[in-house]
């Protein structure tokens, strides 16, 4: 039976392997948290401008500085 | 500024009236929020009913109504001297400092609800519902003293509990505390939104929710106005919340409370019943799932129906015993009833066509998702809605994907599953239209809070300062916008530019309704043809559209038969708009290319009044051969 990734082989490894493969994957998920958190501030961000944008806000803004200035 | 004073007074008499019933009742709170707002909702419940009676008793004068006020106001002011350092504790339990975002996300709620509650203070004008209806039937009530029948207006016989508060506001003062009431719903809804928060998740997401809440662009336009979405939206929030933390604690007291505030929120409108075809399965499932005997859960299913339905009885009976349908004009092919011009449809989901010739038609259940696919999705709610019922705002697009990371805990499922349920309920039953279940946005924007907050909380060092920025300059561009719109009612509002000049600036109908008011004898009937909204007329009136069951042209062949329509029903004038835009052609026809009209204008109309927009005319019987 194949040892699944990240077991140790054999019986009787050093113990700091199992530490290395979980610090591995905790790293990996951290990083693909990070990767994903950046990936979902830009979306927030795309998001906002876009709308802002298409509701002409821009217009709004200019329209009430030119009033009120 | 009687409306301030007016505004605190009912907050006194609701939250006292509302906590000492609570007290008695013995529910236990998390927090003093949560015990603030469960109050506050029971002591409008408390109001409603006692003007409910009076109304159904023809006690409906402005003396009695004062009476009840006092004694209720008294009441709660008693049980708020008790309880008054509670009230400083919530604000001192707040820590906050200047760096911190959420100060400046009370900052931005506070500024757009100053905002809200300028516009509010202004005299209603502009917008149909309130004006035809909303506002218009409880001066109509308050006219005759008592909970008339008035069959050519809209929603006659309808629950309506917002409207027993207007009536009040009404007798008391003026229809802008009608106005600020409503905006005073949407204020509670935010502070209910940060007890919910503070409950189950933790209260930095409720300031995020309260603050996405108060931008949504529906309550926004609707929240100052005398509609009744913003009011139906709290007490839905109030009984779900109570329906929660009774799933959470089983205090029996709870679903007690659910129970009555899932019928005060059906009394407010018929969209309201969608709270009990929620609860009711979510009381059974939580039986099954909680493997309770099914007695019990067969008997806290029953109560809980049983006493949302107690609340909301005396609008049902008044409807039966009336028109024969407890909720007349709908259901009328299952209730029968009282016949009616076009009878509105309540379900969506039936297939629409089945167009053969595309593959979409062979199965109608795709057919009707492709035909109405841009009507429900919350993408075009954002981003092109059709109407400001139907705009959400961006805050749920931008912030909702974030399920995908922070998604992790049981609650924010259940949360979230809440919400597609009440998602599919608004596409099944509710015209797709986000403004008759504003509860799911509230809800909603709790889900959006916990989101921001864990972003803002637990995002990489930068990117949250980003995100922060971000919002907050989303806040400031929405503040703009709330500006814009408070604008125009500044000097009104200010006192400079009295409510007189004011309306007939900005209100088309009041022109002509005033010269009714000061032209017309006292004995007056008149026939409202067009969308002429009939709150500021003090004539009897009936509204001519195509759902009013009363005026029936379809039987008149020329002049002399519609004279008849008139003389049946004593109409002395009319009132008209010139012009009924395209749009509106479906509810009127265009009166002045009719050719039954035209003709029965030429020989019985007398024109007393014209302006740009509306006419007068006087019905000249004598004319009749």
């Amino acid at each position: 039976m194949k040892p699944s990734r990240g077991a140790p082989e054999v019986s009787g490894a050093p113990s700091g392997s199992l530490g290395d493969a979980q610090e591995d994957s905790t790293r990996r998920r951290r990083v693909l948290h990070s990767v994903g958190e950046v990936a979902l501030v830009l979306w927030i961000l795309g998001v906002f401008w876009y709308y802002y944008e298409s509701q002409d806000f821009g217009k709004l803004v200019l329209h009430l500085l030119g009033r009120t200035g | 500024m009687t409306e301030v004073g007016f505004t605190l007074l009912f907050l006194l008499g609701a939250g006292g009236t509302g906590h000492a019933i609570l007290r008695r009742l013995g529910v236990s709170w998390a927090n003093r929020i949560e015990a603030l707002c469960f109050s506050l909702a029971s002591g409008f419940g408390v109001l409603f009913l006692s003007v409910l009676i009076l109304g159904l008793s023809h006690l409906l004068y402005g003396p009695v109504i004062l009476g009840v006020v006092v004694v209720w106001v008294v009441l709660g002011c008693r049980e708020v001297m008790l309880y008054r350092g509670a009230i400083g504790d919530i604000v001192r339990g707040l820590r906050l400092n200047v760096r911190s975002i959420h100060l400046w996300l009370i900052v931005l709620l506070v500024v757009s609800q100053v905002l809200g509650f300028i516009r509010s203070i202004a005299p209603p004008h502009g917008a149909t519902d309130p004006l035809a209806y909303q506002l218009a039937l409880p001066a109509l009530f308050l006219s005759k003293h008592y909970l008339s029948f008035e069959p050519t207006i809209t929603g006659a016989l309808y629950p309506s509990n917002m409207g027993l508060l207007y009536i009040v506001c009404l007798a008391l003062a003026n229809s802008s505390l009608a106005q600020v009431v409503h905006w005073l719903m949407g204020v509670l809804t935010c502070l209910a939104l940060v007890g919910f928060c503070s409950r189950y998740l933790d209260w930095r997401s409720g300031l995020w929710a309260a603050t996405i809440f108060g931008f949504v662009p529906i309550v926004v336009m609707f929240g100052p106005k005398a509609y009744v979405d913003v009011g139906l939206c709290f007490f839905q929030v109030m009984a779900f919340w109570a329906l929660f933390n009774w799933l959470a604690t089983r205090q029996p007291q709870m679903l007690v409370l659910a129970g009555l505030l899932t019928g005060v929120a059906m009394g407010v409108k018929h969209q309201g019943i969608a709270t009990i075809f929620l609860g009711f399965p979510i009381v059974v499932l939580a039986g099954v799932i909680g493997r309770g005997s099914w007695s019990e859960t067969l008997r806290n299913a029953l109560a809980y129906a049983a006493l949302a339905l107690l609340f909301v009885s005396p609008w049902y009976i008044r409807s039966y015993l009336t028109a024969g349908n407890p909720v007349w004009p709908l259901a009328n092919g299952i209730f029968g009833g009282m016949e009616f011009g076009q009878a509105p449809t309540v379900l969506s989901l039936p297939a629409q066509t089945a167009d053969g010739a595309s593959p979409w038609g062979l199965i109608p259940f795709l057919d009707w998702l492709r035909l109405r696919s841009q009507s429900m999705s919350p993408w075009s709610w954002t981003f092109s809605p059709s109407g400001w019922q139907k705009a959400i705002g961006v805050y749920f697009a931008a912030l909702l994907p974030a399920l995908l990371l922070y998604c992790r805990e049981k609650r924010v499922y259940m949360l979230a599953g809440f919400c597609v349920a009440y998602y599919v309920t608004i596409v099944g039953a509710l015209h797709m239209n986000p403004r008759y279940g504003l509860v799911l946005i509230a809800f909603l924007s709790a889900l959006c809070g916990y989101l921001a907050e864990r972003l803002y909380s637990s995002g990489l060092p930068g990117l949250r300062q980003v995100f922060a920025v971000g919002f907050f300059c989303t806040g400031v561009l929405n503040l703009c916008w709330g500006y814009f719109l408070a604008r125009p009612v500044f000097d009104v509002a200010m006192g400079v530019e009295s409510r007189e000049s004011f309306l007939k600036r900005t209100e088309g109908n009041y022109r002509v309704f005033q010269f009714a008011n000061e032209n017309f004898p006292g004995s007056a009937v008149v026939l409202l043809q067009g969308i002429v909204k009939g709150f500021y007329l003090q004539h009897s009136y009936f509204w001519d559209h195509r759902h009013q069951p009363v005026l029936s042209y379809e039987g008149c062949r020329d002049a002399e038969d519609l004279l008849q329509v008139m003389l049946d029903h004593d109409i002395t004038h009319i009132v008209r708009m010139i012009q009924i835009p395209p749009g509106r052609l479906e509810f009127y026809p265009q009166y002045f290319t009719d050719q039954l009209h035209e003709a029965f204008r030429r020989k019985y109309l007398r024109l007393v009044y014209r302006d740009e927009s509306y006419v007068a005319f006087e019905i000249n019987y004598r004319a009749q051969s």
